[in-house]
């Protein structure tokens, strides 16, 4: 896992954050809809889909889900 | 994901890191070209290499029974499991669960899910009780052991669980997982996978926040 920074200007609305990883063998981080379509709904472990993130007004972040 | 669950991730997260500290100390034994750190005693050694193998293989010399166990589990287990196993609060159920992992409501105990009862020994004497880790013996260890299984119905209470059968009691999940491991088992719908600007749904279904599953800030 690489640590990465990407700097933007945010105008101070709520805004929702992805990154998506694609690793040495070509292997891109599925979606949560694609990994749930092979896991089911109570797959907890190694759950590696993309994380959404929610910046908030007040600056604070929450984890979503998106649908 | 409970709280428990996360707590788990990090003994495990902890006990990966592990093996390269150890192959690391083996290599500075042969050059430390920088002179730094100190090589590790055998017994320092001995005392990091803890692990009980699926077969039983590293189980330290011990016994212990349900009969003995229920004593010990209601002292250092059950304010959190509770009495019978079955959870106080948020914490992890440990009986029960038979014929649930197909549900959509999977109860995962050591008697419903887990394939070795070797396991247990090993996350036991390693990480429990919480906060509290590596504070059993090892005979109290398997006498904890011998209660859950016996509470799950799977040995007698009288039934001995030592260093030298623990990697053979039948767990009833034991051919219950897929080999190989299928995964990756994800694979992105199209061969193109979209990687910037990606029309993707916007919607917010769900909160971590409000599962609870977020630790609260110190400040």
């Amino acid at each position: 896992m690489t640590r990465f920074t990407l700097p933007f200007d945010w105008n101070g609305e709520e805004l929702l954050v992805q990154s998506r990883a694609m690793d040495e063998t070509g292997y891109v981080q599925p979606t949560i809809q694609e990994l749930q379509k092979v896991r089911g709904l109570n797959s907890i472990y190694h759950n590696n889909s993309i994380a959404t993130w929610l910046v908030n007004k007040d600056g604070s972040v929450d984890n979503v889900r998106l649908g | 994901m409970s709280d428990l669950v996360k707590k788990m991730q990090h003994q495990l997260v902890a006990a990966a890191l592990l093996l390269p500290v150890l192959a690391g100390s083996a290599a500075l034994a042969e050059s430390r070209p920088f002179n730094l750190g100190v090589v590790a005693t055998a017994e320092q050694v001995k005392g990091w290499d803890i692990d009980v193998r699926p077969d039983g293989l590293g189980a330290p010399i011990g016994a212990g029974n349900a009969l003995d166990g229920e004593e010990v589990y209601a002292e250092r287990c059950a304010s959190c499991h509770g009495d019978f196993g079955e959870a106080v609060d948020n914490w992890p159920v440990l009986v029960g669960g038979e014929g649930t992992l197909d549900s959509g409501d999977p109860v995962k105990t050591t008697g419903s899910y887990w394939p070795y009862a070797s396991t247990m020994f090993d996350y036991i004497y390693r990480a429990m009780p919480f906060g509290e880790a590596q504070s059993l013996s090892h005979d109290e260890t398997y006498q904890i052991v011998a209660f859950l299984l016996y509470m799950n119905d799977i040995i007698d209470d009288d039934f001995d669980v030592t260093h030298e059968n623990i990697g053979t009691i039948e767990m009833p999940n034991r051919d219950g997982f897929m080999l190989p491991d299928p995964r990756p088992d994800a694979q992105p719908v199209s061969a193109k996978p979209c990687m910037t600007n990606c029309a993707v749904p916007t919607k917010i279904i769900g909160m971590a926040r409000d599962i609870d599953v977020t630790p609260e800030s110190e400040s």
